[in-house]
């Protein structure tokens, strides 16, 4: 187990300066039941498609993730070091969990999965994501998704 | 992952965030978070634990259910399996680097790059076998064979940069990328054995017990000593993960 406590001092520190925004409105979406929900996942990975770009520092944009590209395709391009990569090397479904996802579309506890997934690179200042992040929402609702996962690294 | 789910909510979709590090969902308050006692790298728990993975995916998703936000911030309070050393794990891979300090004028380059090219073989059969096990393979963030990107770093040590795959990225990057499909292959490699080895000993392997890993931090030292601002950046943030630092006497 990763607590802030068990990181070094210096990891601590960083993560405890970190500037996170806080914003002036509470915006709150509410849907159909889960198993009628279509659901994106959106990871902060930096995962590349093998052969494909790759995240570089400062990277803003995302990558899509259609969900016919195979996990043994699926890379890590984020530029940190810091963050545990054996997992993912061993399966995928640690860092973004497609295979599970489709469990649950196929036994009807949601709806259906997206036709793709998505996956920025956390180490850029999220705040210089929006435009791309306001751009993936019209991506993802032209795709029919009501509702997003989101996940770190 | 908060401002992410702030600005995507705001465009209409509603969203759940899982989250790794506690205080920063508290501060940005996304609408709803899980946050989840694990590794970073790991945000479901473990690799091939099919039931834990969908466990944590089934509580984070229940949050959709959920109609007394506008912020809602649940734990989980079960930790990853596996996640502790393996203490009989022992590396099948017979490794024997040579020893060096960390200045660069300790390093003699080319018993360190002749040690590196001969391990080659060995890695290579074995990361095979990992990628039987395991049915992938997470390498092949640049173009280049184990042996090239061995290339690549062992050019820069000679004073002789090997050229990028691409203009967009610069020689010092590619040798990152290399560093990093090296240190995935070999990682990769010492997991195809026995045992049930943690992601902390899989990585202090490399970085102590191959030539692979002291050719990577010898070409650290070099970066850190030269006047090439790019190398150095990437020597000071993007090579060493700053967790292990102290367990290599750096």
């Amino acid at each position: 187990m990763v607590r802030l406590a068990d990181l070094p001092e210096s990891t601590q520190k960083r993560w405890r300066e970190l500037d996170c925004p806080q914003f002036d409105h509470s915006p709150w979406v509410e849907g159909p039941a889960l198993s009628q929900r279509k659901i994106a996942m959106v990871t902060t990975a930096g995962l590349s498609i093998r052969g494909g770009p790759l995240f570089q520092g400062g990277a803003d944009d995302y990558h899509k993730i259609p969900e016919d590209v195979p996990d043994g395709n699926l890379l890590i391009s984020h530029v940190s070091i810091n963050f545990d990569r054996t997992g993912f090397q061993q399966d995928a479904n640690v860092v973004l969990p497609r295979k599970r996802l489709r469990e649950m579309a196929a036994a009807g506890e949601i709806g259906a999965c997206a036709t793709s997934h998505y996956s920025f690179m956390g180490a850029t200042d999220p705040l210089k994501m929006e435009r791309n992040a306001r751009a993936l929402a019209v991506e993802l609702k032209a795709d029919g998704v009501d509702s997003v996962l989101l996940i770190p690294v | 992952m908060g401002v992410l789910a702030y600005y995507l909510e705001d465009e209409g979709l509603a969203t759940v965030t899982v989250a790794l590090l506690r205080p920063h969902v508290e501060i940005i308050r996304p609408p709803r978070a899980l946050w989840l006692p694990f590794e970073l790298g790991r945000p479901f728990g473990a690799p091939n634990d099919t039931v834990f993975q969908s466990k944590v995916l089934r509580r984070a998703l229940a949050l959709f259910e959920r109609q007394d936000g506008p912020h809602i911030l649940e734990d989980f309070d079960q930790d990853a399996p596996n996640s502790a050393p393996d203490p009989d794990w022992r590396c099948a891979i017979d490794t024997d680097p040579p020893s060096f300090g960390m200045r660069p004028e300790d390093v003699d380059p080319e018993q360190l790059i002749a040690a590196a090219e001969a391990e080659i073989s060995a890695i290579e059969i074995h990361h095979e076998a990992a990628r039987r096990k395991f049915g992938r393979s997470a390498v092949g963030l640049t173009p280049w064979t184990l042996a090239e990107n061995i290339a690549a770093l062992s050019g820069f040590l000679r004073g002789q940069s090997k050229a990028s795959w691409h203009p967009d990225i610069s020689n010092a990057v590619a040798r990152r990328f290399a560093t990093d499909d090296i240190t995935a292959l070999y990682t990769e490699a010492a997991s195809a054995g026995a045992g049930a080895p943690n992601g902390d000993q899989l990585t202090l392997w490399f970085w102590q017990r191959t030539a692979a890993g002291k050719l990577v931090l010898a070409g650290l030292a070099k970066a850190l000593a030269g006047d090439d601002r790019g190398a150095k950046i990437v020597a000071e943030k993007f090579t060493l993960p700053s967790r292990l630092a102290p367990k290599l006497g750096l």
